[in-house]
């Protein structure tokens, strides 16, 4: 920071506030954030940006919030979001995201854990799941701030404010006081927490891991970096939309540390609704997905042309075998093309790929990733195949969702990537367990120091969790989550999720959960995919109704025993499946079986399903 | 330079079609063999126009690239968002007195009384309904406020207007709008376009003038569609906006029928049946609409409805006829507990089980 | 036994409105058939009742079963004759016509029995005789609806296939209608009721089946729907025990979740 700037210097360090501020005082009128209200794509300007965080900021400190305050928002994707991050951070204070499914029980676990003086709500439906909790349960809660007036607008609980409210607080105390923000940021150190994210584990409540300006700063380098993510390097003329819950590192990441650090363009849609139509009106040039989306872009398209008149299909069944071939060549190549691949593409292109990425806004889109949980590479390889250039990459909450990338061009499929420039990624001697030591790097868990040892070791290594393979020397294939290694009682070490993942590639299973931790031998739960399988019984004549009826079925019972049976057939002894039980309803995250990301949550399941899983073991 | 690339661009064309044509045939490229390179190159001649139109076809003509990051009229728009719809229609807390007054009004067909002397008014914000057995003259009392029938006998009185033997338009023009027991909209047009079309019901230019001043006309139509959107916001059909109404369910094609109502930006809305052959979720999310509308647009409400928990829940008056007459008006509870209307309309049946439930 | 097997219904070859439903209406028993509109209710009716052709619709998979025959390839004139019969909804009775000769219209496929049955129908209905020679529209909603029952009753059906009876009716007439049709499934008549109105539906039904998007997706008996929580809350707009007030509807709805 130099002292031409317009402002007072800054004093301290790079905070995506202080980022902001100046990219407010640089580009004052660029685009930084777009939203769809009533039709129409509004354009917030980094002024506007800065502006509305700043206020934001004003009315913390007016309301007495002082640093190291715990600050929540439990809301869908909006502006209003990145002001309470972005503004929280202004004020020294630490953000906190909620998943809009949380319900209300996990809605008090978090506030009460993380003591929040402010939360955010954003409707009714969030603000009930608040109100029901009585008062003296969360001690530390002041303020419920709604961002949507109405039906919340008739409650008298005391607590309650108005955004419009609190931010006409923060004006005011902008003109009484008006560099109490900017002082407030001056004082910032790299030290300072950001943010709390609550990692939904799988195992026991949520933990909130302590992300600090430091390690913000240091994906942001890492993500605009020439050897990032992207070539040419990410930019402000780069489009996102920001869809995924952002309260999880990965959209956090992209929405907003990727969006101040490098200045691209953020858009929030008019609603999960319409998330096609705004993707559509957008064609964002970076795309973020996690797999279950891709899957389901993927499974859109082929329903669509599926629908499409003759012509149209016969020209679809040719090139989409042309994209086969494409993404194949790419598969081998390591994501490069060859002359033949090139012109492929681009006449598939003409033909075909142009008009199916655009229906899905994906004609633009010059760099995608997946990334937050595994993806079959057959999925990668077909959209690789119609030219969309997507990469799996590797990170977690703790270590700021910074690991490992697939970069462009150094392609593996199968694996998560190599590490990133100026990172350490290793696998731990005898237990080949992933850790990472970087600027990532955060510095514990909220209030649990034992869990913070276990996983920060003395050296400064982050112990992921997840057992990995090297492939090729560089990239890193990962195995599975330690704790999800079964031993059996015959002491053999079994990876769960191998078995699982290849259960799942029959398109009839949704869900699959490999038992057999200190048991003599294998069993299963799964669970069918409804959709898929209704279909099948109907072409068997199969009378059924609902999802229990269906499973219920011999004649599914042993449609399953032959999926069953295949993936039997690809493992080892020790890693034969002998029985296994069909889930009689479907998982679900409002039911506890499944976290905020959809990932099984086995001790519920041990719990829910604990006879179904002891009469394999009889 | 341009003739190069045509030329190139017909040669490449050509072998696609060939391709493409060759892989219809031998069922898929690379699974057979079999096929003559000399097919290939001889096909390719033939077909190269053909290729080359149909490139131009479904190639990247047919898929323009969408209009995208639109500026609003130019000019940057700031948050918070706004989402109270009477930001966008008018707002009437100024009428204190009843907005309409209907004074002893008796209408009759070839002798038959339809409407037997019936009075009541309705103020702002107020919900006020009619309820009485299958026609008791409901929909007649509707016909007769909004203009369709002309009542032999008695006033009415909308915002200090006598309506009785004006014009249906003309009263529609004054601010009375009215949603039917069928659903009312053009099945083959948009959402957008059937609510858009409600607001040309209530354009504020003549043709003339629209010749003369076109820029008033055009400011007028981006007002008509900001209305709109405010509709389409405040009845959450934003993924709806370009379907077409005859594709939608039923439950949203009422919920569209009343914001063609309220397009009309009306002073006095009359809804008939507006939850007939609905579920409860659909009922529920009428019954928000509603209470919506009288929270924050502070209008006045007839409602005719046989859901009776729908009418006692959200009724502030409630009026029971009985073959035209009236037989009682009052709170919703007195009306439940009205021998007569309990006679007449709700049945022993209906009253009992409702009291035991708010007991 | 007339039963649903896997029923797949396409209209005009794009449309799929029902997407694989099975049910079962076994003799003489009153079955509910709930769900939102759109959900393929009116669908299921009329491809048993054959009338799906007038819609330009298809029945693409799976079969209806008469005990046992199948009945879904046969006009709907057979199906009224082999004792399956439909009240159209929206009452659509010929409104030029007499009370007497609409209901003479429904025996057309049974003319032998005409008068036993007229005899039956008037017993049930002692309206519809008071008003026999009255011009059938001028009728109320309720008798107008009353009459499309009564029509369809003529040709003495084994199964009698009703289309919300109570739709746009008074409270006390809706109490009458749900009377009648329990009286008739006293006469030996089996019913499939569709209805928005759950509470009256399960109230009288011995078994009821909730659709969702072309999907059955809860069949169980009446009593234990009206125990179940989530169809308190979604179709019966209960909470617990009290009745959930219109007033105090919230602005979002709680996910259903349908287990079974």
């Amino acid at each position: 920071m130099t002292t031409t700037l317009p402002r007072p210097a800054l004093v301290g360090v790079e905070t995506p506030a202080s980022l902001l501020r100046d990219l407010a005082a640089t580009r004052p009128r660029d685009v930084a954030l777009r939203v769809k209200n009533r039709g129409i794509w509004r354009e917030i300007s980094w002024a506007g940006y800065w502006d509305n965080v700043e206020i934001f900021a004003h009315a913390l400190i007016a309301s007495g919030i002082v640093t190291g305050d715990r600050i929540a928002i439990h809301s869908e994707n909006r502006p209003e979001w990145v002001y309470t991050d972005v503004g929280s951070i202004a004020a020294r204070a630490v953000c906190i995201g909620l998943y809009p499914t949380n319900p209300s029980v996990e809605v008090e676990y978090l506030l009460f854990d993380s003591g929040a003086r402010i939360l955010v709500v954003e409707d009714q439906e969030q603000a009930d799941k608040v109100l029901e909790i009585p008062a003296d349960r969360l001690p530390a809660l002041e303020t419920i701030v709604y961002l949507e007036h109405r039906g919340v607008g008739v409650y008298d609980d005391p607590r309650l404010i108005s955004w419009d409210e609190l931010m006409q607080r923060g004006r005011d105390h902008r003109a009484a006081a008006g560099d109490a923000v900017e002082r407030r940021m001056a004082e910032a150190t790299s030290d300072d927490l950001a943010y709390l994210v609550y990692t939904s584990g799988t195992t026991g409540p949520p933990k909130g891991s302590m992300l600090t300006v430091r390690n913000l700063d240091f994906a942001g380098k890492v993500l605009r970096s020439d050897d990032g993510i992207v070539s040419p390097p990410p930019g402000p003329q780069d489009l996102l939309v920001s869809y995924l819950p952002l309260c999880h590192i990965y959209e956090k990441l992209f929405s907003v540390v990727f969006s101040i650090w490098v200045g691209a363009q953020i858009h929030f849609g008019e609603s999960i609704d319409t998330l096609v139509a705004d993707m559509r009106d957008v064609s964002p040039t970076v795309v973020q997905g996690v797999p279950r989306i891709w899957e389901r872009i993927h499974a859109a398209i082929l329903v669509r042309l599926g629908s499409a008149s003759r012509i149209k299909k016969a020209n679809a069944v040719v090139w989409l075998r042309a994209a086969k071939r494409i993404g194949a060549t790419l598969a081998a190549n390591h994501g490069k093309h060859t002359p033949l691949s090139r012109v492929l593409l681009w006449l598939g292109d003409i033909f075909l790929f142009r008009s199916l990425k655009e229906r899905v806004g994906l004609r633009r889109c010059r760099y995608a990733v997946t990334a937050a949980a595994p993806i079959a590479p057959e999925i990668l390889q077909w959209f690789m195949g119609i030219g969309v250039p997507i990469h799996e990459a590797y990170g977690m909450t703790e270590n700021a969702g910074i690991a490992t990338r697939n970069a462009p061009g150094r392609i593996t499929l199968g694996t998560v990537g190599e590490a990133y420039p100026g990172t350490e990624v290793v696998l731990a001697e005898g237990t080949n367990e992933i850790i990472t030591r970087h600027g990532g790097n955060f510095v514990g868990y909220w209030g649990q120091p034992e869990a913070t040892a276990a996983a920060l070791d003395a050296d400064g290594w982050l112990h992921t969790g997840d057992v990995g393979e090297w492939v090729d020397g560089t990239h890193i294939r990962i195995i599975d989550r330690i704790k999800d290694i079964i031993i059996t009682s015959g002491g053999k070490n079994i990876s769960p999720s191998e078995i699982e993942n290849s259960l799942k590639t029959s398109p009839l299973v949704k869900e699959a959960i490999v038992i057999g931790d200190g048991r003599k031998y294998l069993t299963a739960l799964i669970g069918i995919d409804f959709e898929i399988v209704s279909e099948w019984a109907q072409r068997k004549r199969l009378a059924h109704t609902t999802y229990r009826d269906l499973s219920e079925k011999p004649e599914v019972v042993a449609l399953i025993q032959k999926v069953v049976d295949d993936t039997n057939a690809k493992f080892s002894r020790v890693e034969q499946i002998k029985r296994f039980s069909l889930l009689t309803k479907e998982l679900d995250h409002e039911d506890g079986e499944l976290t905020a990301t959809q990932k099984v949550k086995r001790s519920i399941i041990d719990d829910k399903f604990g006879d179904l899983i002891e009469a394999m073991y009889t | 330079m341009a003739l190069v690339s045509g030329i190139v661009w017909l040669g490449i064309a050509a072998a696609v079609a060939a391709w493409a044509i060759l892989a219809r045939t031998t069922g898929a490229i690379g699974e057979r063999k079999g096929y003559h390179p000399r097919a290939f190159l001889v096909l390719g001649l033939l077909t190269g126009p053909v290729g080359l139109i149909a490139a131009i076809l479904i190639g990247p003509a047919a898929h323009p690239v969408p209009v995208r990051g639109a500026r609003a009229h130019g000019e940057l728009l700031r948050l918070p968002r706004a989402k109270l719809l009477h930001e966008v229609l008018p707002r009437h807390d100024d009428v204190s007195g009843p907005i309409v007054e209907i004074d002893d009004i008796h209408l009759s067909f070839a002798g038959v009384k339809a409407i037997d002397g019936v009075t009541f008014s309705v103020r702002n914000s107020e919900i006020f309904a009619v309820i009485g057995p299958n026609g008791a003259g409901k929909t007649s009392i509707f016909n007769c406020i909004s203009g369709v029938y002309h009542p032999q006998q008695g006033a009415i009185r909308f915002m200090g207007h006598d309506l009785i033997g004006m014009r249906p338009d003309r009263i529609a023009d004054l601010g009375v709008a009215r949603t039917f027991q069928n659903i009312e909209l053009f099945p083959q047009m948009t959402v957008l376009d059937n609510l858009m079309l409600g607001r040309h019901q209530h354009v504020r230019y003549g043709t003339f003038s629209a010749m003369l001043r076109a820029g008033r006309a055009s400011r007028e139509e981006a007002r008509n569609r900001a209305v709109v959107e405010g509709i389409i916001e405040f009845l959450e059909i934003q993924k709806f906006r370009k379907s077409y109404v005859a594709m939608l369910p039923y439950g949203i094609q009422k919920r569209i029928e009343l914001g063609r109502a309220l397009a009309m930006e009306p002073r006095l809305l009359l809804l008939d049946e507006p939850v007939a052959g609905m579920n409860l979720e659909e009922t529920e999310d009428m019954a928000r609409f509603i209470t919506d509308i009288k929270r924050e647009l502070q209008i006045g409400i007839v409602l005719v409805e046989h859901d009776m928990r729908m009418v006692m829940d959200l009724a502030d008056h409630v009026l029971a006829l009985d073959f035209g007459k009236p037989i009682a008006l009052g709170l919703p509870a007195e009306i439940q507990s009205n021998p007569d209307v309990v006679r007449a309309y709700l049945g022993e049946e209906h009253a009992i089980a409702d009291e035991g439930a708010t007991a | 036994m007339l039963e649903v097997r896997n029923l797949e219904v396409v209209y005009s070859d794009v449309i799929l409105v029902l997407r694989g439903i099975s049910l079962s209406i076994p003799d003489g028993s009153i079955v509910a058939l709930l769900g939102a509109n759109g959900a393929g209710k009116t669908t299921t009716l009329r491809a048993v009742s054959g009338l799906l052709d007038v819609h330009n619709g298809n029945v693409t998979k799976g079969e209806i079963l008469l005990d046992g025959e199948p009945i879904h390839r046969k006009s709907a004139a057979k199906i009224v004759r082999l004792g399956v019969s439909q009240a159209l909804e929206g009452r659509r009775i010929l409104a030029e016509m007499s009370v007497e000769e609409n209901l003479r219209l429904g025996a057309h496929t049974n003319h032998r029995s005409m008068d036993a049955n007229m005899e039956r129908v008037y017993h049930l209905f002692p309206l519809l005789r008071d008003r026999a020679k009255s011009t059938a529209g001028y009728l109320s909603g309720g008798e107008q609806q009353m009459l499309a029952i009564g029509r369809a009753l003529m040709s003495a059906p084994r199964y009698l296939l009703l289309d919300e009876p109570s739709l746009g009716l008074a409270p006390l007439l809706v109490q009458q209608i749900r009377d009648i049709i329990v009286e008739i499934n006293r006469q030996g008549t089996g019913v499939l009721l569709v209805e928005q109105n759950a509470m009256m539906a399960l109230s009288i039904a011995d078994h009821g089946f909730i659709m969702e998007i072309g999907k059955i997706v809860m069949d169980k008996p009446a009593g234990e729907l009206l125990d179940d929580e989530d169809v308190r809350e979604f179709y019966l707009g209960l909470s617990g025990d009290e009745v959930q007030s219109f007033a105090q509807v919230k602005h979002y709805r709680r996910k259903k979740r349908w287990l079974s």
